[in-house]
């Protein structure tokens, strides 16, 4: 029995377990998957009564909500139809889809059925017509249904012919009358909106949003004629789509009303060609717009809209009013409702719209007046009060209402929804404006926009939200003659980015201040040339913002009265946020020097392209170019990887100051020994250099005489070497190297070494200079009255030998960083030190001999970041150094054999 | 009663029953909804307890995963710090969301001890996202001073292994230096916090000149830090390759005239859509790239299933001694195996090996590493060997935010995932499929000479080439594509880039198609199909061609003209 008792125990606790197990199971079920998933694809859907169980206790709770007690007591009306007639009208309500295109049950017109009614308010009746009214289904499928009422011409209510009674929550609730409220603040034309209540054949009083028709009565009473056109769009008349392309063609528009004397199109046809895409391009675009447009009604439409966080102003809620003693189109706005906020960035909604906001002037208007709008305190204060008026005013009604779909506990929390929702429209608003980003490229102009008289290029991307401004320029001191002088100008570009007599020239004006830094500072004067607007950002397919326009504006600064030097002339550029007038986020800034790869595609010309540029350059047979006799060389000359340079014996190349042969391609220059080939400076002033970038293919120098050259920078590749070849395999053997002005005499980088027989002399600095050679010979060369080093190898696992080096200023050889190189049989003389080696070096000398050196062979660590160095050193012979050896940071020198 | 106790244990039976099929429910439900979902959607979300609970339940298995002795000693650091530092670091951290500010990038004073030397050293928090700094364990940099350089390194950073996907990029750094790849010092070591146990890093030397020189390059240029993260407003990451403005450099060149962008520029136009159109590209990117490099550069990217390489990963600098740039990979990571045909990690790379003849270039040399018995052999050891190393180090790491279980579940997947991308890649490289068509001509292609026209449909993923065609009888033969010379054993017969879905996949296989014209000859209906030996480009082997017809468009020609 007691196991019986335990048994029965254990199944206890299982099954409490399992209880507890499922109910968290149809928790997290619940949690998990949308609740629109669970009604429509799943069985519980499907389960008689499990949702209408959930709505009956959810509505049961509806007593306790009461509402606060309205301020002013609303109009009430009584409707009395006949409920045969109510049920005609139910009968002709759709039950299916149009067609397999819509998503929703839509009003179509065999549906609109009319029934006689009586009207009553105030006591006295009034024969009506109403119908079912809105398009879509949540105004009629319900009992509670929008309604149009229609009067009698002869008795009408409060001087309206028709009325709409619109279920509050389709627009809503308080949100659609506070937007109507900033409309009358906008001086936009709206019909006057207010709640109502509703009894219908005797029921409880409904709630509902009472607004007057588009008719002639209601336009006459708002001071318009009603013998116009009012055009609107919609939907439902194509079997294709729920809601009509309205932008795509003229035949999905009606009118509300019409000219009785012409009864045309003729104004949307002018709209169409406004709306189409691009159309913004149109030079001529915004007088087009003023034309036939009120372009503040716009503006003013468009910043009520954006007010309220509005994604609705789309295709089918469009309405426009012909005003014929202005010809212009005047836009009614209309169910505008409330979101929450999205980016300012977003487009309108609509293709005309997204096109007249792209003019930035008019976008520009429209923040400007969202920003004073959201900033004015008062305007902020009555805004919210309004908004607890029309709250207050209808809330206890919408609790009370009977009918409605919602509980009373949904409709409280829309109600706080969308209280949040206008504050936080109105703050976001004030947080966006804010924001102005801007990204900024300073352009060092090319060698031919310097000559024509282009000190700067100016390139911004605008990012938004709201448009920056090129404010001002300020000129360091140097320059601030350009600004007081007027020599300075500010271009603005085209879209074509180069400077035009096409560019419009900003006016400026010199300020009275300097700025903090002392400058001199110049003001752009057009607001409209210097604007930095943001155009379309990019959307998904929802329309949402995934990333920030880049929109691409570039101003040229010119001073083409004198030349400026490029690298001295500085400036300061202020951008300002062109809404709120204080400085805007510029959040990456660069320069660009143009001058730098402005010959990269020389680079790779095809051969006859560099004959026609070199005329003194001759073809050869073999695809190459060739030089002979004597040169002048008057300006850098890149040889193209796609020839093979040949200079022929006898040579001379004269290089004027600052000039340079950079070749890509192999080089040939061997000469004979009575006829060598020379490269020489034109004057006493140094050239550039010689030299061969990245080409595989082998050159060769033989009795070639290399002088007064100094050091380059093309294409982006610095030489330091007269003569240099970097990652282009040489010969050179039989020739001199002498007289340089810049680092090195020759140097070679990253390739096998071979130097034979070459003299190395009187070059102001390094003799010759290798780094990083992947292997070979330096031999049977004089290193002589160099400057600072005769040899100065870096990274390099070479040998050399029998040279002999003498009076260099620093080191007759240094070796460094990580260098592992063979030196024998070999003179190094007079210089502070013989040999330096340093850096995780490690030297190996064999019979040299020491002469006249301070020190004879150094070791030490130079860079810190390199290991201890060593020498070893074999068979060598040590006269009159000022000190043998001198071995600092732990490095070890190892003599062995020496004298 | 016994009847009673027959209930009972049905009962309990049935009870049991329904217990398994609960928690089975429950497994169910774990693995179809997404973890965030229930996280932040569910009630699961709201008991933190519970959720500590489990984690606690699962590191209560620590313990029993040892891992191997690592095949070398791992170098082993010990750091120093005031505990107020830390505080205020964490102060600072526990403000931010996703992405690492300049205002929690404070440098503390540390006391780094290695080898018994101690270094008074700087330190902060590194990595953009939160993995690095929100959790116990963080990534570090550490800055020595000037005069005092820990094994020549002015910075070094210690990442926790986990993000660099624990072995997967060391391997990838192995096959750089394999490649002869610049690549900064990269290990595996240990890191004692305050006394702590040893914590697993994986260690890099920092951008810096002295990294640069060390390896033979000179320091003294524009490095290029490729953007960062909420420059803007908008933007997490920001969209680096629409504007040069978000990028930055760790080191910048004192050569040129100006501390300006112009190289990046200069990179930045390789990167515009399509700019592998353009008459030049080619030139340009062999005037400012080795090429060898470039094809280096992606395919060790490619052995690592070419996820993770490009766009904010891509690290460059301007050696101005080569004019030219040299790329420097950079957290490669690894991902499962791709298709062959997804769209490149980058920009650059989409570009540049969109020409078909460079495209090949870099299947070839993926084929030559992964035929080579030596290559594989070498990254199969050191897959292992890398492992080993952080494996035991790992599961005793005192401060890492994982269990064991789940490192070592994360350790063989990425053991796993190296293995078959190698695979992967090799199978995919010997497919190159074709769908041919060879169609007698019509009376005006005739009138042109054309003898047989070949409608060659390539669908890839890997190019062909035709070697050969035999004729019924020998003449000598006239090929022609677009009116350009075709020639045998030459012109290659590659794929269009498919289109791709968000995460770059191939949402459908290209089918490219070549039209030859074959001149010389007239053949007639029943000589055909001419045998044709068309071979993979890759391989050499015979192509995959998935059928042949024979379709003769003159029969038609006076009925429906144009039907071609």
């Amino acid at each position: 029995m007691r196991r019986l008792h335990v048994i029965l125990g254990i199944i206890g606790v299982l099954i409490a377990i399992q209880a507890i197990g499922m109910l968290l199971m149809a928790l997290l079920i619940y949690q998990a998957t949308p609740n629109s998933t669970l009604a429509q694809r799943t069985f519980i859907g499907k389960i008689p009564g499990v949702l209408s169980s959930v709505r009956i206790i959810d509505r049961s709770l509806n007593m306790l909500y009461r509402g606060p007690k309205p301020i002013e007591s609303l109009q009430s009306y009584s409707l009395r139809v006949d409920t045969e007639d109510l049920q005609n009208i139910e009968d002709a309500l759709p039950t299916e889809l149009p067609s397999p295109w819509y998503s929703n049950l839509f009003l179509t017109e065999d549906a609109k059925e009319w029934a006689d009614a009586v009207f009553t308010a105030d006591g006295v009746d009034y024969n009506v017509k109403i119908r079912v009214r809105g398009d879509i289904f949540n105004h009629w499928a319900y009992r509670k249904k929008s309604w149009r009422v229609r009067f009698d011409k002869d008795q009408l209510f409060n001087g309206m012919r028709e009325m709409n009674l619109i279920i509050p929550d389709d627009r809503s609730w308080f949100a659609e009358p506070l937007n109507v409220y900033r409309m009358k603040n906008f001086d936009l034309l709206h019909p006057a909106m207010e709640f109502v209540t509703v009894s219908l054949n005797g029921s409880a009083p409904m709630l509902y949003t009472q607004a007057e028709h588009w008719t002639k009565e209601m336009f006459e009473k708002q001071g318009f004629t009603g013998d116009t056109n009012v055009y609107k769009t919609g939907g439902g008349v194509s079997h294709f789509q729920q809601w009509d392309p309205v932008f795509t063609e003229i035949g999905y528009w009606d009118k509300y009303l019409k000219n009785p004397n012409r009864d045309t199109y003729d104004e949307v046809e002018i709209l169409m060609q406004l709306a189409e895409e691009g159309a913004h391009e149109d030079p001529d675009y915004l007088k087009k717009l003023k034309a036939v447009l009120d372009l503040d009604d716009m503006i003013s439409w468009y910043a009520v809209s954006l007010l309220s966080g509005s994604r609705h102003v789309s295709d089918f809620n469009v309405r426009f009013y012909f005003n014929p003693s202005s010809g212009m189109m005047m836009p009614l706005p209309w169910d505008i409702s409330l979101y929450a906020p999205r980016t300012l960035l977003t487009l309108p909604g609509n293709a005309l719209l997204n096109e007249i906001f792209r003019i930035p002037k008019l976008k520009l208007a429209v923040h400007k007046i969202l920003w004073e709008y959201v900033n004015d305190g008062e305007q902020v204060a009555a805004d919210y009060a309004e908004r607890d008026r029309l709250r207050a005013s209808m809330e206890r009604a919408a609790y009370r209402d009977p009918l409605k779909i919602q509980s009373n506990r949904q409709v409280k929390h829309q109600l706080d929804t969308l209280s949040w929702k206008v504050e936080t429209n109105i703050e976001h608003i004030q947080d966006e404006l804010k924001i102005s980003e801007v990204l900024f490229t300073e352009r060092i102009p090319s060698s031919d926009d310097s000559r024509d008289g282009i000190v700067r290029i100016l390139d911004f991307s605008a990012r938004g939200v709201a448009f920056a401004s090129l404010s001002a320029l300020a000129l360091s001191e140097e320059f601030a003659s350009l600004a007081v002088e007027e020599e300075i100008q500010l271009w603005r570009d085209d879209g074509d980015g180069v400077w035009t007599a096409n560019d419009d020239r900003i006016a400026l004006g010199l300020s009275e201040k300097l700025d903090k830094k002392g400058r001199t500072v110049v003001e752009t004067l057009d607001e409209d040339l210097a604007l930095l607007w943001s155009g379309d950002p990019i959307t998904n397919e929802h329309g949402a913002v995934v990333t920030a326009p880049h929109t691409r504006h570039r101003f040229f600064v010119v001073v083409p009265s004198r030349a400026v030097d490029l690298d001295a002339f500085t400036m300061k550029v202020t951008v300002r946020n062109a809404v709120t007038g204080k400085k805007a986020d510029v959040i990456g800034e660069t320069l660009v020097d143009e001058r730098t790869f402005e010959r990269l595609d020389e680079a790779y010309m095809s051969r006859s392209d560099f004959l026609d540029k070199y005329p003194y350059f001759l073809a050869n047979a073999t695809d190459g170019v060739q030089l002979r006799g004597l040169h002048r060389i008057s300006e850098t000359v890149i040889v193209p990887s796609t020839v093979q340079l040949i200079i022929y014996p006898g040579t001379t190349l004269r290089m004027d100051p600052g000039v340079s042969i950079l070749s890509y391609a192999p080089v040939t220059m061997i000469g004979y020994k009575e006829r060598p080939i020379e490269i020489k400076a034109t004057g006493s002033d140094p050239w550039g250099v010689f030299a061969v970038l990245n080409a595989s293919e082998p050159s060769a120098v033989q009795w070639t005489s290399v002088s007064g050259g100094s050091d380059a920078y093309i294409n982006g590749a610095f030489f330091s070497g007269m003569f240099a070849f970097h990652g282009s395999p040489v010969t050179i053997v039989d020739s001199v190297i002498a007289d340089a002005h810049g680092d090195d005499g020759l140097n070679l980088k990253n390739i096998y070494v071979d130097i034979n027989r070459v003299r190395f002399e009187a070059n102001s600095a390094d003799g010759l200079d290798i780094d990083f050679a992947l292997a070979g010979v330096v031999e049977n060369s004089l290193f002589i009255d160099n400057g600072n080093d005769g040899l100065d190898i870096s990274g390099s696992p070479i040998i050399i030998r029998n040279i002999e080096v003498t009076n260099s200023g620093d080191k007759c050889v240094s070796v460094g960083e990580g260098s592992t190189p063979l030196i024998y049989d070999s003179v190094l003389k007079g210089c502070q030190i013989g040999i330096a080696v340093k850096d995780d070096s490690h030297a190996k000398i064999e019979r040299v001999e020491f002469i006249d050196n301070d020190i004879a062979i150094s070791a030490y660590v130079k860079k810190l970041f390199f290991g201890v160095p060593s020498v070893t050193v074999i068979d060598s012979t040590f006269i009159e150094n000022g000190q043998k050896i001198l071995a600092l940071s732990g490095a070890v020198i190892t003599l062995d054999s020496a004298e | 009663m016994r009847r009673l106790k027959i209930i009972a244990i049905g009962l309990l039976i049935f009870t049991v029953f329904q217990m398994v099929a609960l928690l089975g429910m429950t497994l169910l439900m774990y693995q179809i909804t997404p973890k965030s979902v229930l996280a932040r959607d569910t009630f699961i979300g709201r008991i933190q307890p519970l959720m500590l609970m489990v984690r606690l339940a699962d590191r209560s298995l620590n313990t029993f995963y040892r891992g191997p002795t690592p095949p070398a000693e791992v170098p082993f650091y010990s750091i120093e710090i005031d505990d107020a530092d830390l505080t205020l670091l964490e102060e600072k951290l526990e403000k931010l969301d996703v992405f690492l500010e300049d205002d929690a990038k404070i440098w503390m004073d540390i006391t780094f001890t290695a080898d018994g030397e101690k270094y008074d050293a700087k330190m902060r928090v590194r990595g953009d996202r939160f993995n690095h700094w929100q959790f116990r364990k963080k990534s570090w940099r550490v800055k020595f001073p000037k005069d005092h350089l820990f094994r020549g390194m002015r910075e070094m950073t210690l990442i926790i292994p986990e993000d660099r996907a624990w072995h997967a990029e060391m391997v990838s750094y192995h096959r750089a230096k394999k490649l002869e790849l610049l690549q900064p010092p990269m290990q595996f070591v240990g890191v004692s916090m305050n006394g702590s146990a040893p914590l697993a890093y994986v260690e890099v030397e920092h951008w810096t000149k002295e990294m640069l020189e060390k390896q033979g390059y000179p320091g003294d240029v524009n490095f290029y830090n490729p953007g960062g993260t909420q420059t803007s407003t908008f933007d997490g990451w920001d969209p680096l390759y629409e504007d040069l403005e978000y990028s930055g450099k760790y080191l910048e060149s004192d050569i040129s005239p100006q501390d300006s962008f112009e190289q990046l520029e200069l990179l930045f136009s390789l990167e515009e859509e399509g700019a592998y159109l353009e008459p030049d590209f080619q030139a340009k990117v062999l005037s400012i790239f080795d090429f060898d490099t470039l094809i280096k550069w992606h395919a060790q990217s490619f052995l690592a299933g070419n996820l993770h390489a490009g766009g904010a990963n891509m690290r460059v600098f301007f050696d101005t001694s080569r004019g030219q740039f040299v790329p420097v990979p950079w957290d490669i990571h690894i991902t499962t195996p791709k298709p062959l045909l997804s769209q490149y990690p980058s920009a650059l790379w989409q570009n540049i090996f969109a020409i078909p003849e460079w495209n090949l270039a870099l299947h070839q040399f993926l084929w030559e590493y992964l035929s080579s018995e030596e290559q594989v052999g070498d990254d199969l050891v050191y897959i292992d060997s890398y492992r080993e190393m952080v494996e035991e180090m790992a599961y005793r790491d005192p401060h890492k935010l994982l269990s064991n279980r789940q490192i070592k579940n994360d350790l063989d997947r990425r053991s796993r995932e190296l293995r078959e991308n190698m695979d992967s890649l090799r199978e995919q490289l010997q497919t190159s499929e074709l769908l041919v068509a060879q169609r007698l001509p019509t009376d005006d292609d005739l009138a042109d000479g054309i003898g047989l026209i070949l409608d060659i449909t390539m669908r890839g993923p890997v190019a062909s080439i035709l070697t050969n065609v035999t004729l019924p009888s020998e003449i000598e033969l006239d090929i022609s594509l677009d009116g350009e010379e075709f020639i045998l054993g030459e012109t290659l017969l590659a794929p269009e880039s498919p289109p791709v879905d968000d995460l770059g996949f191939p949402t459908e296989t290209p089918q490219t198609h070549y039209l030859l014209e074959l001149r010389g000859f007239t053949i007639t209906a029943g000589d055909l199909p001419l045998p044709l030996d068309l071979r993979n480009a890759v391989t050499g082997e015979p192509s995959d061609v998935i059928n042949t017809v024979v379709v003769d468009d003159s029969r038609y020609q006076d009925f429906v003209p144009d039907l071609r």
